[in-house]
This record gives C-alpha cells, sequence and structure tokens, in this order.
C-alpha cells in the first residue's frame, strides 16, 4: 500500500469534514450570539414593570454569548505557533467553536419552548 | 557549549513551520476568524438596537377598562373598577385606578377621567417615565360605534386623567 496514498486520502478526508462544519459552526455561533444577546437584552433592560433588571441573569446571558466567540478566538491563537496546516486548524477552531455554543443554543431552545408552553 | 532543551527544539521546528508557510497560509485562519467575530460582534449589536427600538413602554393597563358599561362611562368609577379588576385575566397584575386629578405614580396606577357618558379618559405613567394616555368615545343609536385615540405627553407632564382631554389625546396610533 502506497503510504503517500493514504496520507492524500485523510487530507482529503479532514478537507471534507472541515467545509461539512463550516456552516454548522457558523450556524451555532450566529444562533448563540442571536439568543444569548436576546436574553440578555430581556432581563436586563425588557423586563416588564414592575419587575427589576435582573444583574446576576444578565452576566450570565453576556458570559453565555461571548462563550462560542471567546473560544474561537483562544483555538485560533492556540493552533497559531503549531506546525498544522490550514485545514486542520480550521478543523480545531470549528471544533471548539461547535462544542461551546452547542449547549448554549440548545439551552436557549429549551427556555423557548418553555416560554411558550407556558 | 550547546544547551540543546526539548522546548527550544521544539520552538525552532514550530517557527520553521510558520516560516515555511505562505502569508496567506499563515494569517488566513486568523482573518476568516476576525471577519467572523466581526460579523457577530454586527449581529449581536444589531439584535440589540432592535429591540430597544420596538420595545413599547405603553401602559398596558391603559387597556384594562374594557367597552362602555350598559349605564355609560360614567359607571366606571375609581372604586367600582377597584373593586372589579377588568383587565386583571390579562395583565396579570392588580390595577389600581385613581380619579382623574390623582397623579398615576406607575404604569399599573392609573388615573381615570369619565368625561361624559359615552367619553372616557385614562393616564397613566410608563416604566420610561412618560404618561400615556388613552381616550374611548362611542356614538351612534345604541352607541355601538367608537373609536380610541392615544397620546404620549412630554416629560414632566403631570400624569392625570384630567390632562387626557379630546383636545390632547389625538394620536390613531398606540405610542411607544
Amino acid at each position: 500500500m502506497n503510504p503517500m496514498k493514504g496520507e492524500q486520502c485523510r487530507r482529503r478526508r479532514r478537507t471534507f469534514l472541515a467545509i461539512v462544519l463550516l456552516p454548522i459552526f457558523f450556524a451555532f455561533l450566529w444562533l448563540e450570539v442571536e439568543i444569548g444577546v436576546s436574553y440578555t437584552w430581556a432581563v436586563l433592560v425588557g423586563y416588564v414593570s414592575p419587575s427589576q433588571p435582573d444583574v446576576a441573569l444578565g452576566i450570565f446571558g453576556a458570559a453565555a454569548t461571548i462563550a462560542g466567540p471567546m473560544a474561537v478566538g483562544v483555538a485560533t491563537l492556540k493552533t497559531r505557533g503549531r506546525s498544522l496546516s490550514v485545514t486542520d486548524r480550521l478543523l480545531r477552531v470549528e471544533y471548539w467553536g461547535s462544542v461551546i455554543s452547542a449547549p448554549v443554543v440548545m439551552l436557549g431552545f429549551v427556555f423557548v419552548v418553555m416560554a411558550s408552553v407556558i | 557549549m550547546t544547551i540543546d532543551t526539548q522546548w527550544l527544539h521544539q520552538k525552532r521546528v514550530q517557527s520553521r513551520a510558520l516560516d515555511s508557510k505562505s502569508w496567506i497560509g499563515r494569517w488566513l485562519v486568523e482573518m476568516l476568524v476576525g471577519l467572523f467575530i466581526v460579523f457577530l460582534m454586527w449581529q449581536g449589536l444589531s439584535v440589540w438596537l432592535e429591540m430597544t427600538t420596538e420595545i413599547t413602554h405603553f401602559p398596558e393597563a391603559l387597556d384594562s377598562i374594557g367597552p362602555r358599561p350598559q349605564g355609560g362611562f360614567k359607571v366606571d368609577t375609581a372604586q367600582h373598577l377597584n373593586r372589579v379588576q377588568p383587565g386583571r385575566s390579562f395583565i396579570d397584575n392588580e390595577v389600581r385606578y385613581v380619579g382623574k386629578d390623582a397623579q398615576s405614580t406607575g404604569p399599573f396606577v392609573v388615573s381615570i377621567n369619565p368625561i361624559a357618558p359615552n367619553t372616557f379618559s385614562v393616564a397613566a405613567l410608563g416604566d420610561n417615565g412618560r404618561c400615556y394616555a388613552e381616550l374611548m368615545h362611542t356614538y351612534g343609536p345604541g352607541e355601538e360605534y367608537g373609536w380610541t385615540k392615544y397620546a404620549k405627553f412630554a416629560l414632566g407632564v403631570t400624569c392625570s386623567g384630567s390632562v387626557a382631554t379630546l383636545a390632547t389625546v389625538t394620536a390613531r396610533d398606540e405610542p411607544q
């Protein structure tokens, strides 16, 4: 078996994975920011009187909003020094971005569903 | 004398690997991530501004009076409304109704002004500190027709039912 062929195949597979993950990563991050900002706004500004703004929940919302973009930034910086190809770096950035933002997005969906049921 | 430690060696390998890449190869990921983060910041800011502009400060308690009673709006006294709480089911909060000369001190304190049997106005202080008013008027043989008008007064206006008259409450749409 030709070892070069195997390496080429792995590279192709990684490129394919990076391309497939890109829209998922994009959607998760985008949804995380949209949901997070809406939630933070709702607890800090859009509360219904006579309620009061909830600072603790506001901080939680802000943290949840920036968690994904922060993970992406950190992954970008951490992979910079290593001898990784562009595809591998993109894969790691996509992976960390999706892994961190996915639970936030899911939690947001649960909140939305709960609010609509109540 | 040579110092050949593991970390020094690794650093050399890494920097060599970086040097061997083209300018695009070295900065492509940073550029993509940077652009994406700028896009996300713009989206977040847009959502925040959009929600801030679209929020309504109109006190929902102003809509709590309901339709004209059989005996005309004069029946709707503060005592009667405080007892009946007509909007309780959809406001989900108790509303305190006060006379036309008493000031509203918040979104759930409504100053009522029964101007005539077929004309009734209410005023309440919004959570933005502005005074909002609503005026209902009915007409026709059986008082079956009617219209509602709205007002948002300037800051500092005494927020009582007496300022909500046919002359001052003129807007067709509910102000925000």
